[in-house]
């Protein structure tokens, strides 16, 4: 088997070291770099020093902390009661229909609804409330990513709850334990894996939406991506941008390791 | 199971959310006017638009075949990658692979764009020749295809029971022989289903494209992403439109074979315990 | 003496973790006959079979085939076929096409593939079943068929891996009457693989116990049931009665407090060894006419028999098999022949074990 197990290597080696180990240390290099090409490190000393990047750190923490609640808010209790539906295979396909449609198209779709003479406004506009600039704000960005990104939390979290032994919910009642009871001490517990995978696949994409901030957040930087896409691609400080990329995968393990999934703490 | 009513009206106001604005999106594709504002009256003429705007369809079909070449390339590395990693015997090794294999899968868009950006600008200094395009976009989405294969075929592999290529050695079979008509037949599920991930990951992508492309070459997201910076154009809608029932058909497809797998998954289980 | 198929010679194989799955292990096989090889999980008979098939290889150690150094033979190039376990059938071709894979392999024209496949499933008794789908069977049947894949290709040695462990009593019972006839007609080498004592007794011709690694006792059946060599092998090969005893001299042991003849001999004055008695040659008898006196602690309905559970006053548990009904908390006797008691010394190799028998037989 050994000649064969070097032959398979080649090509998936290959792509490890010129697209994963290759980017890595491209990113972390270019971090230590000036804008002409040199070792320094201006760029982490203007990152921790400017009021700015660290506020704009702040503020896209902050934001994805708040798209990745109010998903789990409205997520949990809708993946909950999807599992008690009689066709649930096909209601939680209904659910991941939307995420076949790009993002790009649903928050164009917001563009209309939210704009100055779109739907809401002009809903609004039937009780006597006046057209306002919903397009363009903090919260329309909150609000889009959060609809973009809800069915991402109700599937694992069904998955996990669909995984749950009825049985253990019966045995629950059974000793004696009410509805609530069951529910924090049983189904809770045991729903956590898909909670902390749905929180996984939120609030690290709610750290760089670059397009949404474009596109409906009013083209303002308010995430670490649209600041990574803003020095790559249109200012070309590369070695700020490397930067700031850095800092965002350190959040990003940061994320991870808090929700990973700990094992042989018999939560399984 | 108690049916409750306050969760029967709570999935009707989640679907409603969820579905509102696509219904919204898509019923201004019908308008006879010019904005999503006001529905002025029924008409085709932004399908119209559409089917006569030769840069979007090519743009389409570019979209369309470069999905289905790094799918097929990724979907060949990515077998090759899974069959290294179950064959590693240290578990140092497999570990080690799985984690530099999941490292892209958990990479934030932006991160991966703005190293392949970095990647292909140090390698066109390099090369000569090699610039952004068509290649860059290809290799990009390539590269974020390949754990997905990966991940889509391992479970399949380790479903496998090892006994299964002893058994085609012990009847004569070479490595080669055993890989052919063995191991990869038994693969094949995963490996469609891998290819297919691979599919949909590259139609979808927008953001690692968005930094990989330098302009020569567009695809359907960085297109649809100008166009909507640009502000509301109703052949966009027009577009959502199909894509809608491009999806639509595609879940649906889905869910009949998934329905047919799991019952014959469920006979098999009865035939079994009755034997 | 004839020259024997498979020779093991001095195999050790050591793993990762640096524990001896065998130890300086040598046996032989020879053709034709049933072999099974016997022992709890861990004691390595898979790994001997997986070296026999060549899926392993020695840490140290020659295996032999017709005399012919055979280690870095692979498995794919061995005159030796095996049914697996779990029967390793696959899933992705019908029962004709996982009876054929080594014929298409080893590029038999197909007229003749055909033909084989045919002979081959007549042979397990599923003539008609080409076109079936692996899922569409029932455990029995898959047996069969990895049973047929192995033959048609004419292997002079089978391999089978524990194969019935996954059958239900029933139809374990039939398998094993069509195994025993299928070599008889086969006329080649069978190595079968078990921890069930019930299956080695019935369709062996000979039988190796390992334990740990090494052999604790070769032979037939009959020789191994009779007289085991020590507690283990008596403890593993069928429930019996194992006490402690003195061998006061030859044919002359005691135990339970009093001394008994026996037909046992070649040992030390006064040794310390152990005694078996079967359950099944312990015959009741009343209290005054027993040999051993004992009190009735329990008693099960085992269909064929009464399974009686005793104790006697040194507190040595006695368990009896008897048509004959009794009554908990009785103390009756128990009745047997010199010869039913076999005597085993502590701690004796295989080899003194034989020396000594035939020192004393002599």
């Amino acid at each position: 088997m050994h000649k064969m197990r070097s032959l398979f290597a080649v090509p998936y080696a290959l792509w490890l070291l010129l697209f994963v180990f290759a980017p890595v240390v491209l990113i972390l290099g270019y971090s230590f770099m000036d804008i002409n090409g040199h070792f320094t490190l201006a760029n982490y000393q203007a990152f921790f020093s400017s009021s700015n990047y660290l506020l704009l750190t702040l503020n896209s923490f902050w934001y994805a902390l708040l798209i990745t609640a109010s998903t789990l808010l409205l997520g949990y209790p809708a993946a909950y009661f999807l599992t008690r539906l009689k066709h649930r295979d096909f209601w939680l396909l209904l659910v991941i229909l939307p995420t076949w449609i790009s993002l790009l198209l649903k928050a164009y779709a917001f563009i209309g609804i939210f704009g100055i003479h779109g739907g809401v406004n002009q809903f609004l506009n039937l009780f006597g409330i006046p057209a306002k600039q919903i397009l363009f704000t903090n919260f329309s960005f909150v609000f889009v990513s959060a609809y973009i990104e809800l069915p991402f939390m109700i599937m694992p979290i069904y998955n996990s709850l669909v995984e749950i032994d009825q049985s253990l919910v019966f045995a629950s009642y059974d000793l004696g334990a009410n509805k609530r009871q069951t529910f924090t001490k049983v189904i809770w517990p045991l729903s956590l894996s898909g909670v902390n995978s749905g929180i996984q696949a939120i609030f690290i994409p709610s750290l760089s939406l670059f397009m949404l901030t474009r596109l409906i957040g009013g083209n303002r930087v308010i995430t670490l991506g649209t600041a990574i896409e803003e020095h790559f691609l249109i200012t070309q400080n590369w070695g700020m941008g490397a930067t700031i990329g850095v800092v965002l995968i350190i959040v990003m393990l940061l994320v991870m390791s808090l929700t990973r999934e700990r094992k042989g703490d018999g939560s399984r | 199971m108690k049916k409750s009513k306050f969760g029967t009206i709570y999935l009707i106001v989640i679907f409603i959310v969820l579905y509102l604005p696509i219904f919204y999106l898509l019923t201004f594709s019908f308008n006879a006017g010019a904005t999503m504002n006001h529905f002025t009256g029924f008409s085709l003429v932004h399908f119209q638009e559409l089917f006569s705007d030769t840069r979007l369809l090519i743009i389409l079909l570019q979209t369309f075949l470069l999905a289905f070449l790094s799918a097929l390339i990724a979907t060949a590395v990515g077998v090759c990658g899974t069959l290294w990693i179950s064959y590693s015997k240290k578990k140092l090794t497999k570990n080690a692979l799985l984690a530099a294999n999941n490292v892209l899968l958990v990479s934030p868009d932006v991160i991966i764009g703005a190293s392949f950006l970095i990647l292909f600008t140090v390698a066109g200094n390099l090369l000569q020749g090699f610039g952004l395009g068509f290649v860059t976009v290809l290799l990009s989405h390539v590269a974020f295809s390949v754990p997905i294969v990966v991940l889509m075929v391992l479970p399949q592999l380790k479903k496998m029971n090892e006994s299964l290529v002893f058994a085609a050695q012990d009847l004569g079979a070479n490595n080669w022989q055993a890989l052919t008509h063995v191991i990869l037949p038994y693969l094949t599920p995963g490996i469609i289903a891998g290819y297919f991930m691979a599919f949909t990951y590259s139609l979808d992508d927008f953001a690692v494209t968005f930094f990989v492309t330098g302009g020569g070459f567009t695809t359907l997201s960085v297109e649809i992403y100008s166009r909507a910076r640009q502000g509301v154009s109703l052949e966009v809608n027009a577009l959502s439109t199909l894509v809608f029932i491009f999806a639509l058909i595609l879940v649906a497809g889905y869910y009949l074979i998934s329905k047919d797998d799991a019952s014959a998954k469920s006979v098999r289980k009865k035939r079994g315990v009755s034997r | 003496m004839k020259q024997p198929l498979i020779e093991f010679k001095n195999i050790t194989k050591t793993y990762d973790n640096d524990v001896n799955v065998l130890e300086d292990l040598s046996f032989d096989i020879e053709e034709g006959k049933f072999y099974t090889l016997l022992g709890p999980s861990g004691c390595g008979k898979t790994t001997i079979l997986k070296m026999v098939a060549g899926f392993l290889q020695p840490t140290s150690g020659d295996i032999l085939f017709n005399g012919r150094k055979i280690n870095d033979v692979p498995a794919n190039q061995r005159e030796i076929n095996t049914v697996f376990q779990d029967y390793a059938l696959f899933p992705n071709m019908n029962v004709f096409d996982n009876i054929a894979f080594g014929l298409k392999i080893k590029k038999v024209p197909a007229k003749e593939i055909a033909q084989k496949v045919t002979q081959a499933l007549k042979l397990v008794q599923l003539p008609g079943f080409e076109k079936r789908g692996i899922s569409e069977m029932s455990g029995g049947q898959k047996q069969r068929v990895a049973l047929a894949r192995a033959i048609v290709n004419e292997p002079k040695v089978l391999l089978l891996d524990e194969p019935l462990s996954a059958l239900d009593h029933k139809l374990r019972l039939d398998m094993q009457y069509d195994l025993r006839e299928l070599q008889r007609n086969l006329g080649i080498t069978f190595i079968f693989v078990t921890h069930d004592q019930e299956e080695a007794l019935a369709m062996s011709d000979e039988i190796i116990i390992l334990n740990d690694g090494q052999i604790v006792q070769s032979g037939s059946p009959v020789d191994i049931y009779d007289e085991p060599i020590n507690h283990y092998v008596a403890d593993f090969i069928g429930a019996s009665n194992i006490v402690p005893a003195t061998m006061i001299k030859d044919e002359l042991v005691e135990f339970a407090g009093k001394q008994f003849e026996c037909v046992d001999g070649g040992m030390r004055p006064n040794e310390a060894v152990e005694v078996v008695l079967r359950p099944e040659d312990l015959e009741l008898t009343t209290y005054e006419h027993g040999k051993l006196q004992v009190q009735v602690d329990a008693q099960l309905f085992r269909g064929v028999h009464y399974e009686i559970d005793c104790f006697d006053k040194e507190g040595n548990e006695w368990i009896v098999h008897s048509t004959k009904k009794s009554v908990p908390g009785q103390w009756i006797g128990l009745d047997f022949s010199p010869d039913n008691i076999h005597v085993m010394r502590l701690n004796e190799s295989e080899e003194d074990f034989d020396a000594r028998l035939e020192s004393y037989e002599e």
